[in-house]
């Protein structure tokens, strides 16, 4: 539907700094809003997006970023669009292996979530190496940082003997405990645990939640809460992710199995990290 | 629109077959596609390993969430430019807490040099991107430059050009309504 009233209604100004995502987050969620209703501005928005497109060059992507799409949608073999080469079997490292930051303080919930893992846990159900993977994707997600990665389930794997046993190996380290989740009596009730890999998420003495629920895990060290992605509904279980190296503190809470764009309700589980 | 030809399936078509859990067609899109964002990304990030987990997380997301592109509203290349320019912003904005907080509690910082931060953005143009940005008048390009390439939110951008906020916002409309005329007359945009 179009948006009905004077010129001076839109705003074409911020449109345009909308365009370049070089709006604050609030100034970013008034365009939102006004696009929702105002074909006027989508259109001029798609004018200007299109405008940008034209002026970067274009230069062949490095290997490293096929291989990781095709191990993510679960095609690892599939060649490069762009080399025509296979995939080797031992994936390049360098997409997972990178220390990520993570955009804590932004509450941008613009930039779309970034990516199931489901074709990341076809692939590692086959091999357990591909398990960085996971990781890979887990930590884009924490990129993202954003209530839009609602429903993001980081690997449920309860049934993931592999994990399990990857996290105990990465428990039995010294240092390996990166975290002590406790509840609100304090009870320890998780723990995060790190290998080279990446890190696992213990759920050790939580309560299996109905049908409908899910853990939720959050970074709250910020200036706002950044959901991490869904752990599941059982309450006993390892989940592996990755944990961005700013994130200094965590929390799970209860949600949606859909997710909630910022925590509701009291904390299952907080805890922070040490380094 | 922005002239792409391609032999083979539309770019929509495509979007759909990825609905149906199509490899090849992801494979097809990233060839087409996979060098702008590629590109995009490695401009705005400041690290190569942050723009490849960009550009991997664009194709990643359009296999989960192939109904989330919306051929009605943009075309497929401009959108997952969209994506990675807004992912590959959020990314270089997280690497640093002072990038968040406005220009005067930056104060005690040397601020970086405009000139040079702008010159280096210019050399991620094309030729006709180049020839379009350079037809724009002073104060267009250079918060162009520095608010897509740079990554600079327009406050940043104000403070590194000494001008108000509201300028850059009015000039980047202003420069993008002239980007495309100078593309459409150029052949570029339809």
């Amino acid at each position: 539907m179009s948006h009905v009233g004077p010129l001076s209604d839109h705003p074409l100004d911020d449109l345009a700094a909308y365009a370049v995502d070089a709006l604050e987050p609030a100034e970013r969620l008034a365009v939102d809003d006004h696009l929702a209703h105002c074909s006027d501005c989508s259109a001029e928005l798609a004018g200007h997006r299109e405008a940008l497109g034209a002026l970067a060059t274009v230069e062949a992507p490095p290997p490293e970023v096929w291989q990781g799409v095709a191990a993510a949608i679960g095609a690892p073999g599939l060649p490069d669009p762009h080399t025509g080469r296979r995939v080797p079997a031992a994936h390049d490292e360098s997409a997972s292996s990178s220390p990520l930051h993570q955009g804590s303080d932004d509450g941008d919930d613009r930039v779309a979530p970034v990516t199931s893992l489901a074709g990341a846990a076809r692939v590692r159900a086959r091999r357990p190496s591909s398990l960085r993977w996971v990781a890979a994707a887990a930590v884009l997600v924490a990129v993202a940082g954003v209530a839009g990665l609602l429903g993001f389930a980081l690997g449920n794997s309860s049934d993931d003997a592999d994990i399990a046993s990857l996290a105990q190996q990465a428990a039995d380290q010294p240092n390996g405990v990166l975290a002590t989740l406790a509840d609100g009596q304090g009870r320890p009730v998780a723990r995060v645990v790190a290998d080279k890999d990446g890190a696992f998420m213990l759920l050790e003495a939580l309560g299996d939640l109905p049908e409908g629920q899910a853990y939720q895990l959050w970074s709250v060290g910020g200036a706002e809460p950044v959901s991490l992605g869904m752990l599941g509904r059982d309450g006993t279980n390892t989940v592996a992710f990755r944990l961005p190296p700013t994130i200094s503190e965590l929390a799970i809470t209860v949600a949606p199995t859909s997710g909630d764009s910022t925590p509701n309700g009291e904390f299952q589980a907080s805890g922070s990290v040490l380094r | 629109m922005v002239r792409h030809e391609h032999d083979g399936p539309g770019d929509d078509a495509l979007v759909v077959a990825v609905s149906g859990r199509d490899h090849e067609a992801l494979s097809e899109i990233y060839r087409r596609y996979g060098g702008a964002v590629w590109s995009v990304a490695r401009h705005v990030c400041g690290r190569t390993e942050l723009a490849k987990q960009v550009c991997q997380a664009v194709f990643t997301e359009l296999w989960s969430h192939p109904e989330r592109f919306d051929p009605a509203e943009s075309a497929l290349r401009s959108w997952l430019l969209g994506q990675a320019h807004a992912r590959a912003v959020h990314v270089e904005r997280s690497q640093g807490p002072q990038r968040r907080q406005d220009g005067d509690a930056r104060t005690e910082q040397t601020p970086p040099s405009a000139e040079v931060e702008i010159a280096v953005h210019a050399r991620a143009l094309t030729d006709e991107g180049k020839r379009a940005i350079d037809q724009l008048v002073p104060g267009e390009r250079e918060a162009l430059l520095l608010a897509y390439f740079g990554g600079h939110t327009t406050s940043e951008t104000a403070r590194l050009l000494g001008t108000l906020e509201d300028t850059v916002k009015n000039h980047l409309r202003s420069g993008l309504l002239n980007l495309r005329r100078t593309l459409e007359v150029e052949g570029v945009m339809t």
